[in-house]
């Protein structure tokens, strides 16, 4: 277990140290924020570099694996120090300071505890439920975990064998065409306790969930009051599908991390705070290295980048520079499409077919599956329903819409025009997995949404009006 | 499950399958959670339309109340599952090792693949089964033994197309006939493993 914790805590330190450089000047992003970005950034650039020494011929050992690890933590600590920022500060502990000291309401009181008490239960038991179960599910172990097995016992990523086994193709029906992100974190841990352990190696899955749990949390306290951001949050994590997802190792969770943190880098680089827009660039490379799909959610959200600048007040060489930073952060997940594009590798499962065909109701399907509250608890059913209420949107909700909305039209159009996705048993499993990648998005968005329903119908009307 | 609306009060765990990737809620459960949200939206309405509210920002804030309100209900409910499959998995599990929890998970079938393991030493195999899941969580648990076409050892896992006649030694599965096949281990008449001499 410690040695798990160990395994966890180094790419956290990693991405901690990168995300207090890139937020330097920030003074929004406390130290419980950044290390809520920490670790699914440390865990991206961490399998990156394992996905170049393995391109490179080096074995995947943990010495190899950790030595330049440790020297990049080093470097960037250092650099940090060099701009005079403090890494750690003032924990701050508003929820619990509003509890004791500032809320005068007892049943308010009361209220707020109750609702800590039971999203930390939920999270606890989500870990427990990670310790108690081996790996169960066949697709996650048939899609991640054996690649992850045969990546770990044979030190590389299979490069250098016969075609048949090229990248574990051979290896049950493993699809080479995903990214290594999910099983690379597998053989990380597994080289740390020395053997691939079917309980630990997965340990990463709930975290996500918890660096999402309390970002989201974060992130609506600052637009909402502290009671809302906790009912939100509660709700969000009612969802029984995504708890399933974090449990075991599938890349779902992992990519709804990502997803949400981009939306909220994103947002706070529109409010003004430009040490926002390389970080907006890292998570989408992240999201990218994470799964196929990712890329019809970044390409949206690149749109609406460059649209938001295009119409911003910018000067010429504010956007210049804004684009530049973006951009070179985006290039983490360049080798990865390198490789794919130059050994032909595809998108998606390689028995997925793309024979067109069209089934307009395949749309009635999916509604009526969402109007069921199946999963997702009300956010899916409420969310139209909210920005119908919203009325007239702000420009910051309109340009966080276009890249969900773009998103959630490519898996319609799937659902729709081809033939594999509108036919197929695993139809349920694709369309909640899918909601599942953008679910977290979803609950940030609806918190806005509340912010300024509530803000705008907050006025009762004069006597005699 | 006829429609019956006290079945909202027999919940059932999750079971943490995922092969449809959702976990089924009643229509008991679905109906109960539309009459909370309709109810909600009437009453807190006309709670603020009396408080002095024009009628379109009282409906506002009654259908956030409305999303707060059955937003817990559901909490509520589906957390009753996630409870009821947390305690069932820690009757299950706990106090057990890795290995253990896995042998609790597989059952039987991991007994027969750790005994596979130990006959097979470092050599890859053929597996043959008719299902495919038997098929995917062998290959799985065998790693990093391999799966391959021709290998030195025949797995045969529950395969109806799978015959073995000890006598002439010979193995056939379809239109494929394997001479000189040594039976090596025999879990029961339809799962054991063969040596191609």
């Amino acid at each position: 277990m410690i040695v798990t914790f160990i395994a966890l805590i180094v790419p956290t330190l990693l991405g901690f140290m990168t995300i207090s450089y890139f937020l330097h000047e920030e003074t929004g992003a406390g130290v419980l924020e950044r290390l809520c970005l920490a670790f699914p950034l440390g865990m991206s650039l961490l399998t990156v570099q394992m996905f170049l020494l393995a391109l490179m011929g080096v074995p995947l050992t943990l010495w190899h694996i950790l030595a330049p690890l440790m020297l990049e933590i080093a470097g960037l600590y250092l650099a940090v120090r060099k701009r005079r920022k403090t890494l750690l500060g003032g924990i701050s502990f508003d929820l619990i300071k509003e509890i004791i000291f500032t809320e005068k309401s007892w049943i308010k009181k009361i209220i707020l505890i109750v609702i800590t008490v039971a999203i930390g239960v939920k999270l606890g038991t989500v870990f427990m439920e990670t310790y108690l179960r081996p790996i169960f599910a066949w697709d996650s172990f048939a899609n991640w975990s054996a690649s992850a097995k045969a990546f770990y016992y044979s030190q590389s990523l299979l490069l250098n064998v016969p075609a048949v086994d090229f990248f574990g193709k051979g290896v049950l029906d493993r699809n080479i065409n995903y990214p290594p992100h999910n099983p690379l974190m597998q053989v990380w841990l597994s080289l740390w306790m020395g053997g691939f352990d079917e309980v630990y190696a997965k340990f990463w899955s709930p975290v996500y969930l918890l660096c999402i749990t309390i970002y989201l949390y974060l992130v609506a306290t600052r637009e909402v009051s502290r009671l809302v951001s906790l009912v939100i949050v509660a709700l969000f994590l009612s969802s029984p599908l995504i708890a399933v997802h974090a449990v075991e190792p599938y890349s779902d969770v992992p990519l709804s991390a990502y997803i949400l943190i981009t939306l909220t880098a994103f947002l706070a680089a529109m409010r003004g705070r430009s040490e926002y827009w390389p970080v907006l660039g890292l998570f989408s490379a992240a999201a990218l290295f994470t799964k196929d799909e990712a890329t019809f959610f970044v390409l949206p959200l690149m749109l609406s980048v460059v649209l938001f600048l295009w119409r911003s007040k910018m000067n010429k060489s504010d956007i210049r520079k804004t684009i530049l930073s973006l951009s070179s952060c985006l290039l983490l997940a360049a080798p990865w499409f390198v490789f794919k594009f130059s050994h032909s590798l595809g998108y998606g499962a390689d028995y997925v077919t793309f024979k067109l065909t069209f089934r307009p109701e395949m749309l009635y399907k999916v509604a009526s599956l969402i109007l069921m509250f199946q999963n997702f608890n009300v956010f899916f059913v409420f969310f139209p329903i909210l920005i119908i209420l919203n009325g007239r949107p702000t420009k910051e909700i309109v340009y966080l819409l276009i890249p969900i909305t773009c998103f959630a039209f490519f898996f319609l159009s799937l659902y729709v025009f081809t033939v594999f996705f509108s036919g197929r048993l695993m139809f349920n499993t694709a369309i909640y997995r899918n909601f599942l990648t953008y679910y977290p998005g979803i609950c940030l968005l609806t918190v806005l949404l509340v912010k300024n329903i509530i803000s705008r119908a907050d006025i009762p009307r004069e006597p005699g009006e | 499950m006829e429609f019956d609306l006290y079945n909202i009060f027999k919940t059932e765990p999750m079971n943490g399958a995922t092969i449809n990737g959702w976990i089924p809620i009643p229509t008991e459960f679905v109906a109960a959670l539309y009459m909370v949200i309709g109810i909600v939206i009437v009453v807190a309405t006309s709670y603020f339309v009396r408080k002095g509210y024009a009628f379109i920002p009282a409906l506002k804030k009654s259908m956030l109340v409305a999303f707060f309100c059955s937003g817990v209900s559901y909490l509520v409910y589906s957390e009753n599952t996630w409870y009821g499959w947390f305690f069932h998995d820690l009757k299950t599990y706990w106090g057990h090792n890795s290995e253990e929890k896995t042998k609790i998970f597989g059952g039987p079938f991991y007994d027969l693949i750790t005994m596979a393991r130990n006959y097979l030493g470092d050599n890859d195999y053929t597996v043959y089964s008719t299902d495919d899941y038997t098929r995917l969580l062998s290959q799985y648990y065998l790693l990093p033994k391999r799966n391959r076409a021709d290998a030195k050892y025949v797995l045969v896992l529950y395969d109806n197309y799978a015959y073995y006649d000890v006598n002439s030694k010979t193995f056939i599965h379809d239109d494929k006939k394997i001479e000189n096949a040594e039976l090596i281990f025999i879990y029961d008449p339809r799962a054991f493993i063969l040596r191609i001499k």
